[in-house]
C-alpha cells in the first residue's frame, strides 16, 4: 500500500459527523428492546393447500405403481412379464424421484411459494384431466397380434395350416391326373 | 482505547453466555454499520435508514445464524446489501423527482483540484468516493476506511480474495484519479 493512499483517506477518517446522532441510537436500541419478533405462520394458505394436492399426487403414482385400480380405457395392456417388470421398475424410480423432490420442496421451506403450490395444483388438474377424458372417449381397443402370448391360440393356427397344405397337396393331384390323361 | 476494551469485553460476555440478543450485537457494531453507510451514501439520513433497516433485518435472521465468530462479517454483509437497496431506490426517487418536476438539475461539475481548494479535504475525498461504482466504493470503505482485511472483506462482498486485492488496487487508482492524485 502506498503511503499517498493513506494520506488520502485519513482525512476521509476523521470527518468531523462520522459518528451517530445519540438520540438517534439511543431510540433505535430501544426499538430493538421493545420489538418483539412475530412468529411466522408455519401453516400458509400454500401450505394447506399444498399439502393434500401432494397427498393426492402421491396416491396416484402409488397407485399406478402397484396395479391400476382406474379403470382407465385406453390404458395399455401389459402381456408379458418383462414388460411388467420394466413398468413397475419405472414407476419405483418416479416415486422414489417425486418423493425425494417433495422432501426437497418440505425441507428447504419452498412450500410457501406459490410456484410449488402451482406446479403440484397443475399436475393434479392434469391427472383429473386425464382421467375424465380417458373415462368419456369410448374408443375400441387397437387389435394387436403379439409375437408371442398365451392367450394367442396356436393350435388354432396349425389346423389351418394343415388345411392348407392339403388343399394344396390336392391341386397338385389333380393337375398331374389331368396331365397324365 | 477505552471504548474498544469495553466492546472487546462485552463481545467477550456475549459469546460466553451462548446467547445471542441483537441488542447486544447492536451495542457492539452499530457504529461499524453506521460508519459504512455514512461513507457509502455520503447521507446521514441514508445511513440512519440503511443502520435500522440493517439491525431489524438482522433480528428477524437471528436465529439462522450459525457461526457467531462470523456475526460482524454477516452483519455487514446486511448493511451492505441494504445500502446497495436504499441507496438505488433513492436514487431513482430523486431522479424521477427530478423528471417531473422539469426541472433539469444544471450542474456544474467542478474540478478536483478547485473542490479541495473550496472545501475540506474530506469532503474532497468523499465526493470522489461517491462517483465510484458501487463495487468500488464498498472495497474501499472495506480496506481502507474500517481496515477490514482482505479476507473479511471478501467474506462481506462475496467474493474472492484474489479478486478483492486486484479490485481494490483498480478502485484506488480509480479515486486517485478522481480526486486529482494521480500522476
Amino acid at each position: 500500500m502506498e503511503e499517498r493512499d493513506y494520506d488520502l483517506v485519513d482525512a476521509l477518517k476523521k470527518r468531523p459527523d462520522k459518528d451517530p446522532d445519540i438520540d438517534f441510537s439511543n431510540q433505535l436500541r430501544q426499538e430493538l428492546e421493545m420489538t418483539h419478533i412475530k412468529k411466522t405462520k408455519r401453516f400458509t394458505i400454500a401450505t394447506i393447500l399444498t399439502v393434500p394436492v401432494t397427498l393426492v399426487v402421491l396416491l396416484f403414482v402409488f397407485s399406478i405403481g402397484t396395479g391400476q385400480s382406474f379403470h382407465l380405457k385406453n390404458a395399455a395392456q401389459l402381456t408379458i412379464n418383462p414388460e411388467k417388470d420394466l413398468t413397475n421398475i419405472v414407476c419405483m424410480f418416479l416415486m422414489l424421484t417425486l418423493s425425494l423432490f417433495i422432501l426437497f420442496v418440505y425441507y428447504k421451506g419452498l412450500t410457501k411459494g406459490r410456484l410449488v403450490y402451482m406446479t403440484f395444483s397443475l399436475s393434479f388438474l392434469a391427472w383429473v384431466g386425464n382421467l375424465v377424458y380417458a373415462e368419456h372417449q369410448n374408443m375400441d381397443e387397437p387389435i394387436v397380434q403379439p409375437s408371442y402370448s398365451e392367450s394367442y391360440d396356436y393350435t388354432s393356427k396349425q389346423y389351418y395350416l394343415d388345411e392348407i397344405q392339403q388343399e394344396h397337396g390336392n391341386y397338385l393331384m389333380k393337375t398331374n391326373e389331368r396331365g397324365m390323361k | 482505547m477505552r471504548r474498544l476494551i469495553c466492546k472487546c469485553r462485552k463481545w467477550g460476555e456475549v459469546l460466553r453466555q451462548d446467547i445471542l440478543k441483537i441488542e447486544h450485537l447492536y451495542d457492539c457494531y452499530h457504529r461499524d454499520v453506521y460508519h459504512f453507510a455514512l461513507y457509502y451514501t455520503n447521507s446521514k439520513q441514508e445511513a440512519e435508514d440503511i443502520t435500522q433497516e440493517t439491525f431489524f433485518k438482522a433480528m428477524k435472521q437471528l436465529h439462522n445464524l450459525k457461526d457467531k465468530d462470523k456475526v460482524k462479517i454477516w452483519l455487514l454483509s446486511i448493511a451492505r446489501n441494504t445500502a446497495v437497496d436504499i441507496h438505488r431506490r433513492q436514487k431513482i426517487k430523486r431522479l424521477l423527482t427530478e423528471k417531473l418536476s422539469w426541472q433539469p438539475v444544471l450542474k456544474e461539475v467542478p474540478k478536483p483540484l478547485e473542490i479541495v481548494e473550496k472545501n475540506e479535504q474530506w469532503q474532497a475525498v468523499q465526493e470522489a468516493l461517491m462517483t465510484l461504482k458501487s463495487h468500488d466504493r464498498t472495497i474501499i470503505i472495506c480496506r481502507m476506511l474500517k481496515d477490514y482485511t482482505i479476507q473479511e472483506t471478501a467474506a462481506i462482498i462475496g467474493i474472492s480474495e484474489v479478486k478483492v486485492r486486484v479490485d481494490f488496487h483498480r478502485a484506488m487508482a480509480r479515486l486517485r484519479k478522481k480526486v486529482g492524485r494521480d500522476d
